[in-house]
């Protein structure tokens, strides 16, 4: 997170995040499809010959101002294939929020949860952890015929009490909703931070 | 994350970085220097997350909050190859040649990095040398702490900013 007092900015990094084939990219596909592209950037996309996210895919996103600072929110996603461990720890540094995107599909449930713990891995490597950085966790893919129910999700996956989006997210369905949560999150958190 | 010096501003950010008018204002006279003494074409400052700072120069096809993002990205995996070959030293510099320029990517102390390009006219030897001054003094801009209190916050109630969280992000998705 950096602020300038000087130029009244806010910037805040936000990382999608989660196993291969979840559905992160895609959630910022449909964030840069549907917002006014005078509010954005270009969507950056480091990706493999067959279009796999190599690094990392970046949208920066301006908000009109609050309090008379105008937020500017820096959306990352890591690449999900699990050797690309080191790409995912390097993405992190300095996050504000994680939004952790889950595959809902039956046949993925391990998959997930070793992302959630390679996440906690990785978020202590900067001295930080699953509850000192606000985290939404999107359960997505709700239209897959093999989808389990979020409850059973979260309790496998032990991600009780954080905040939860469902979503569709290749038809934009939850990816808005889930945006705001965590943006919402990362903002009163600063509020507080302030005060405190 | 940096210690402390400003226990009296409120806004001040224990997992981030508060840039001060002061500061700000120093770091610009630092950049414009740079690039009228080196020469420079492009100079963007940067945060080790990859969150623009100031840019100079540059052409109006260029996009610094994107390319902002790479450097970062770049000069986290040179820092991670330089760890992995033991090559790592505690101010990294990374040089490219072009065609026409080169491009360097340094850090500046230990949250920023500078990133300059300059005609491949410009020796090797002062572009090192002006670059890494450059640096330095920024780190030391941000070291400081700022005499008097630019204080300033969110100042809002907790219910306000909920509120002005939502209008702002329902304001960016109907667009």
């Amino acid at each position: 997170m950096q602020i300038n007092l000087h130029q009244r900015e806010l910037n805040i990094k936000i990382v999608y995040y989660g196993t291969s084939y979840s559905g992160k990219t895609t959630n910022l596909e449909q964030i840069y499809a549907r917002v006014d592209p005078n509010r954005r950037s270009d969507l950056v996309s480091l990706k493999t010959n067959d279009d796999r996210t190599l690094y990392f895919d970046f949208l920066q996103l301006e908000l009109s101002k609050i309090s008379g600072l105008t937020p500017k929110i820096h959306l990352y996603t890591v690449p999900g294939q699990s050797y690309y461990e080191t790409s995912r720890r390097l993405v992190l540094n300095g996050v504000d929020g994680v939004v952790f995107v889950v595959d809902s599909a039956s046949d993925r449930v391990i998959d997930n949860m070793n992302s959630w713990n390679d996440l906690q891995d990785h978020l202590s490597f900067y001295g930080k952890s699953l509850d000192t950085v606000p985290i939404v966790v999107q359960f997505n893919k709700r239209d897959l015929p093999n989808a389990l129910a979020i409850n059973d999700l979260s309790s496998t996956l032990k991600t009780d009490g954080y905040a939860a989006c469902p979503a569709v997210a290749v038809n934009g369905q939850g990816v808005f909703d889930t945006f705001k949560v965590v943006v919402s999150d990362v903002i009163n958190g600063i509020q507080r931070e302030a005060v405190d | 994350m940096m210690g402390n010096p400003y226990n009296n501003i409120s806004l001040y950010l224990r997992a981030g970085i508060t840039i001060f008018p002061s500061q700000d204002k120093a770091i610009e006279e630092v950049l414009v220097n740079l690039l009228e003494r080196c020469p420079a074409q492009h100079i963007l400052l940067l945060d080790s997350s990859g969150l623009l700072i100031n840019s100079l120069g540059g052409g109006k096809d260029t996009n610094p909050v994107s390319l902002a993002s790479l450097i970062a990205a770049d000069l986290a995996a040179s820092k991670e190859i330089a760890n992995l070959t033991r090559q790592y030293n505690n101010c990294q510099l990374v040089m490219r040649e072009g065609e026409r320029t080169n491009t360097f990517i340094v850090e500046a102390g230990q949250y920023l990095i500078l990133f300059v390009q300059l005609s491949k006219d410009v020796p090797l030897g002062w572009a090192r040398l002006m670059i890494n001054e450059t640096a330095n003094q920024i780190a030391d801009i941000i070291k400081k702490t700022p005499e008097t209190a630019e204080q300033s916050s969110i100042g809002t109630t907790d219910e306000d900013l909920s509120s002005q969280i939502d209008d702002s992000i329902n304001d960016l998705w109907s667009q």
